[in-house]
């Protein structure tokens, strides 16, 4: 596996988590569970600026990328969308032990592989998923790794064995200097995703793709899913009625007097 | 297995800029209280920072018991190692049932990652928090698609991150109580340096928040001119939902909801907009609310005070007509 050299710059091992989401967001009013049936899985959009980010980097300082991914069912389309965008090999995580994970246990699972797989300069993830857009996995690999998070990236330069990272805040943008390894979270629009072309996807389905178990990882069925995890969904309720509304009849030009005389008092 | 009994009192993460309290942490105070007032338990701060002397004192009109202050030049400003690993060592040491954070760009890159450290579990952008007394449970309260979830954490400390704006500011006591404790610690700065800052000089920022009337518009407003015109006409700003800032029809900043912003205008007039939870968090305590929808179901009904069941592309017009009359 390469690593980097000091004096002939550097050979970036990059991984990058990725998540796919539904296209579509829609709770079962049964069962409360997002319903996945149906509605075709997409990758995560910010997760793809950072595909796009690991590529760029691969191509100017030379490197390998991995996508990982954990999920319930399968998502090879959207790993080897990323593939085809230039990653090198790609590492699909799945279980039923692993359903009902909160976000602690995602992202010790996700470490998990991280481990296995070697040792990354680079990890890379969006700063939230669409689906559940809690912004708490990047944070969390970082710690179970110990190393240095950056989170909100908008821009990013690798120079002499350093990462300057400018990070959009609420009204500013901070630029800061790190060194690695590193995880970093990325916005939205960082960048422009490169689209892939029919070939790009089929040579992408020639590349390196590993299915990871439970047993693969060598974890044990309490330290994951729902019983590794210490946040559990207690009730679901439709939203209250706050205000009582009051519905304008009448045609439509008496509707709209009516209103009028309301907006203008 | 550490008993979880030895956990007491709520704690507040206390954010700041040019030695102001942010505005989202006096919010978090007015939770705090009422959390540690059903428990019976001390409400405490954390404050990092430097020069925090007239911010602690500050702070002690807001019914905060302790303020917790760890003072030193290299924390002028926030980065994640050193704040993350005074907050770890405090929580541990101190042992707060209930830890609040702000979902804010602070917030949001600390809490998970003090959580992880505890190994405890983090509810993220909450609206509402509240105590299962029998249990000395902190119940969770957030968006979940169309529904409301109310969360719970089985270990301890239970952490959140709230929605900025949604909860009232506290009232600001005549009196001070409560004491300071200053906490001296070594900083490690970690391998971040902080290379510049810079403020965008972005036309636009601010503006939503500060409007007096908005008009909000959703997926089934299909003609943008119309509602910009009604916006004119009403001297507002146009917000809008998530799907319509992804379509790149308006800037980031005039999304209103869980990922966007907070808002209350006066008027608040959501054309075309479904009403999903995340949407609702944003807008639902604007003064009057107004909503044009062809389902007469649809949800945002719900928080409305007047409702129109009809098209926008139909009602608009009407409406402006009915204005300049
Ligand atoms: C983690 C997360 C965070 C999110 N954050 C936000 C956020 O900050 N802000 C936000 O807004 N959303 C957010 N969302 C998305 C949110 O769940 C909804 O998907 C979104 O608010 C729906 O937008 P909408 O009402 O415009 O569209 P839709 O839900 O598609 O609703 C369109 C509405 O228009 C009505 N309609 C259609 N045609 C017409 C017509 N001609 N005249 C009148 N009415 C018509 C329909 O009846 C329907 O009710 C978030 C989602 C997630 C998962
Ligand atoms: N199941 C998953 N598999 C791989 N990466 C994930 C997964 N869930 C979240 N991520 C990564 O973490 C980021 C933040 O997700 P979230 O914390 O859910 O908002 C996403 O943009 C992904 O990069």
């Amino acid at each position: 596996m390469t690593q980097h050299s000091i004096n002939l710059g550097i050979m970036l091992n990059i991984a990058v988590c990725i998540k796919e989401i539904p296209e579509e967001i829609r709770v079962n009013k049964k069962t409360y569970t997002l319903i996945r049936e149906g509605i075709k899985g997409v990758i995560n959009p910010c997760d793809k600026n950072a595909i796009e980010l690991s590529v760029t980097l691969k191509e100017k300082h030379g490197g390998k990328v991995t996508l990982i991914s954990m999920g319930p069912q399968n998502v090879e389309k959207t790993l080897i969308h990323g593939l085809a965008m230039g990653a090198d090999q790609a590492v699909f995580i799945c279980d039923k032990a692993f359903a009902g994970a909160d976000t602690l246990a995602t992202a010790f699972t996700l470490v998990t592989a991280i481990k296995k797989l070697g040792h990354f300069q680079l990890i890379l993830c969006g700063k939230a998923s669409a689906d559940s857009g809690t912004q708490h996995i990047g944070p969390q690999i970082a710690n179970f790794l110990g190393i240095t998070q950056v989170t909100y990236a908008v821009g990013l330069a690798v120079e002499n064995n350093k990462v300057r990272v400018k990070r959009q805040l609420m009204d500013e943008y901070e630029t800061v200097e790190v060194e690695f390894p590193v995880l970093i979270s990325v916005v939205k629009g960082m960048n422009e995703p490169r689209i892939p072309s029919y070939v790009d996807i089929y040579e992408a389905s020639k590349k390196d793709f590993f299915r990871w178990s439970i047993n693969d990882l060598g974890l044990k069925e309490d330290q994951v899913g729902l019983t590794g995890s210490p946040t559990k969904i207690s009730k679901i309720l439709p939203p209250e009625t706050i205000r009582q509304c009051k519905m304008l009849q009448g045609t439509l030009e008496e509707i709209c007097n009516d209103l009028a005389q309301i907006l203008k008092t | 297995m550490e008993n979880n009994n030895q956990y007491r009192g709520v704690w507040v993460f206390v954010e700041h800029k040019g030695s102001q309290i942010e505005k989202c942490s006096l919010e978090l105070l007015s939770l705090g209280r009422n959390l540690a007032s059903e428990l019976q338990v001390d409400l405490s701060t954390l404050v990092i920072g430097n020069l925090m002397g007239r911010l602690s004192e500050e702070l002690m009109y807001y019914g905060v018991d302790v303020v917790y202050v760890v003072e030193n030049p290299v924390l002028e400003r926030y980065t994640t190692s050193p704040y993350h690993k005074i907050t770890c060592d405090l929580i541990k040491e101190y042992r707060p049932e209930i830890v609040l954070f702000s979902s804010t760009p602070i917030g949001m890159d600390l809490a998970p990652r003090v959580a992880c450290e505890l190994k405890t579990g983090l509810v993220a952008h909450c609206v509402d928090l509240k105590i299962d007394k029998g249990k000395r449970q902190l119940l969770q309260i957030c968006p979940y698609g169309d529904y409301m979830a109310t969360m719970i954490t089985t270990v301890k400390p239970q952490m959140v991150t709230v929605q900025p704006g949604v909860t009232p500011l506290p009232p600001r006591g005549e009196f001070k109580q409560g004491q300071t404790v200053q906490i001296e610690r070594e900083i490690d700065i970690g391998n971040i340096k902080i290379i510049e800052v810079v403020k965008p000089e972005k036309a636009d920022m601010g503006k939503i928040e500060e409007s007096d009337v908005i008009i909000a518009i959703g997926r089934g407003v299909k003609n943008m001119s119309l509602a910009e015109k009604l916006a004119e006409c009403l001297g507002g700003i146009l917000g809008a939902t998530q799907p319509i800032v992804d379509a790149g029809l308006l800037p980031e900043s005039r999304m209103i909801g869980q990922t966007g912003k907070a808002v209350r205008p006066k008027v608040y007039i959501a054309c075309g907009i479904s009403g999903a939870g995340q949407h609702i968090v944003g807008m639902k305590n604007s003064g009057l609310i107004v909503a044009i929808n062809t389902d007469e179901k649809a949800p945002i009904f719900k928080v409305a005070d007047y409702g129109i069941i009809g098209d926008v592309s139909k009602v608009i017009p009407a409406l402006i007509a009915a204005l300049n009359r």
